[in-house]
């Protein structure tokens, strides 16, 4: 019999704890039973939880401070409730509903708010040919929505190209037009002709880097395209982002409404129950 | 016939049913509460307030909170009598008693406070019977600012099922459907919540022996 402390460190004191709760089976009793027989702390220990259950169970309270008889007009206000009112009430009491809803629409409105923001931005970078000479600016943020291009693509007048079916509309130009700034990352390979292609469909047959006309971004056989000139108008739709979701302003817009909604809503869940509270304690002097 | 009737009838039905003669009373009284005899539920109140607020003061070290909690009980209690299915009013009440507190509980995890400043002040103690020493009630006393002041620094979750076992003999089932938890949990916080309070007692562990 070991009645030292050298081993104790050893021994499962939780398992006392469940001898002491009648938490064990037949095999744990007989295992904690012989613990406190051949281990003097574990008999400590086993002791010790019984004194402070009993002393737990003796705690004085100190007296109750007052009465808690309701009043006649704790009992009117409580049963004047309407329907209405109760379906509020149990609403507000729901405050986990109300956090998720604030949580759901935070994250919701962050989301949706950088996805516009991100957009935003997107859609107002240039880019440098690298050219140099006359500036034409190609604001392009999108294909379809921002799709004009007035870089002279065409000094003959106005010419209308496509890019795998997007369509990009060159503004009539006599100035020859060396250097072009796209303006989206978007689109950051709308291949811009030089002057002396008067009159070809450029930017959707010319060959990037040849005959002096400029190339950049990967050469994509100039589709025009961010992945690889295959981008079907949905996903060009996106002002300023290939990558993004095929989501206009206006659906953005309702997005957010909604989750900002949703995130108001669950304020107001959340603030409900302490107006409740409130109300109660005042009413009840 | 209505939903009303319908309680009231299990309520008297109820009535016939129990033996013990002070729940007897209760179920009567709930009877008359539910036809809207307030004077009849203030007499629940009186009956069991003082039980009440005992129990939530052991849950929440704060009196004046421990109070709150236990008038929003009753509260409670008088809008949702039509809930009551017969049973130990008692249970019933420490129930929703119990769901206060824990509410309450709640909001203090964000707003912690002083935990049980009345130990501080024993003017409070329950007086000891003439022939007690003064030694031994010195000791009593100490033990109990202690080892109240240990389980109001235990987690709510294990203070909570160490004083609806111990104090409130509560089983473990009962413990579990009160707080919305399995079984093996309610155990686990019991059989834990004891060693950490054996462990936080370990300086003063003299006073509990002997």
């Amino acid at each position: 019999m070991d009645r030292t402390a050298a081993t104790h460190p050893t021994h499962d004191e939780l398992l006392l704890a469940r001898l002491y709760g009648g938490d064990v089976d037949e095999r744990e009793r007989s295992r904690a039973l012989d613990q406190i027989a051949s281990c003097q702390d574990c008999a400590n220990v086993f002791a010790d939880l019984g004194a402070i259950a009993v002393a737990t169970a003796a705690l004085p309270t100190p007296p109750r401070p007052r009465d808690f008889t309701l009043t006649e007009a704790d009992a009117a206000r409580l049963g004047r409730r309407s329907i209405g009112w109760a379906i509020f009430d149990w609403l507000g009491r729901t405050k986990a509903l109300g956090g998720s809803m604030v949580a759901a629409g935070l994250i919701g409105v962050v989301f949706v708010g950088a996805i516009s923001v991100f957009a935003q931005s997107g859609g107002s970078a240039t880019l440098d040919t690298g050219l140099t000479g006359n500036r034409a600016p190609v604001s392009a943020p999108g294909y379809v929505a921002y799709g004009s291009a007035s870089p002279a693509l065409d000094q003959s007048g106005a010419g209308r190209n496509t890019l795998s079916g997007v369509a990009v509309t060159a503004s009539p130009s006599s100035t020859v037009a060396p250097q072009a700034v796209v303006a989206s990352p978007a689109q950051p390979h709308v291949p811009a002709t030089s002057g002396d292609e008067t009159g070809k469909q450029a930017p959707s047959t010319a060959q990037p880097g040849s005959s002096g006309e400029t190339a950049f971004g990967p050469s994509n056989g100039g589709q025009g395209a961010v992945s690889g000139g295959s981008s079907s108008p949905a996903t060009n739709n996106s002002s300023g982002g290939g990558t993004l979701p095929a989501s206009g302003p206006d659906s953005r817009g309702v997005a957010f409404a909604a989750f900002a909604g949703l995130l108001i809503l669950g304020v107001l869940l959340l603030s409900v129950p302490r107006l409740v509270d409130r109300r109660v304690r005042r009413q009840r002097g | 016939m209505s939903d009303g009737q319908v309680v009231t009838d299990e309520v008297e039905a109820d009535v016939r049913r129990v033996e013990d003669p002070g729940q007897k009373i209760d179920v009567a009284l709930v009877g008359q509460a539910v036809r809207g005899e307030l004077e009849a539920f203030n007499q629940l109140v009186v009956r069991h307030q003082d039980h009440l607020f005992a129990l939530v003061y052991r849950l929440v070290p704060d009196r004046d909170q421990a109070a709150d909690a236990v008038q929003e009980a009753f509260l409670s209690a008088y809008r949702n009598l039509g809930s009551f299915r017969g049973g130990s009013v008692k249970s019933w009440l420490g129930r929703i008693a119990v769901n206060a507190a824990m509410d309450l509980q709640r909001t203090r995890r964000r707003r912690p406070s002083q935990p049980y400043p009345e130990f501080e002040d024993e003017s409070w103690q329950p007086a000891a019977g003439q022939d007690v020493e003064p030694e031994h009630k010195a000791i009593a006393g100490e033990r109990s600012r202690v080892l109240a002041a240990a389980l109001a620094a235990l987690p709510f979750d294990q203070r909570n099922c160490i004083v609806l076992y111990d104090v409130e003999g509560y089983d473990y089932g009962e413990i579990a459907r009160i707080m919305g938890v399995s079984v093996g949990t309610v155990k686990s916080r019991i059989h834990r919540g004891r060693l950490a309070l054996r462990a936080a007692l370990a300086p003063v562990r003299e006073l509990f022996r002997g």
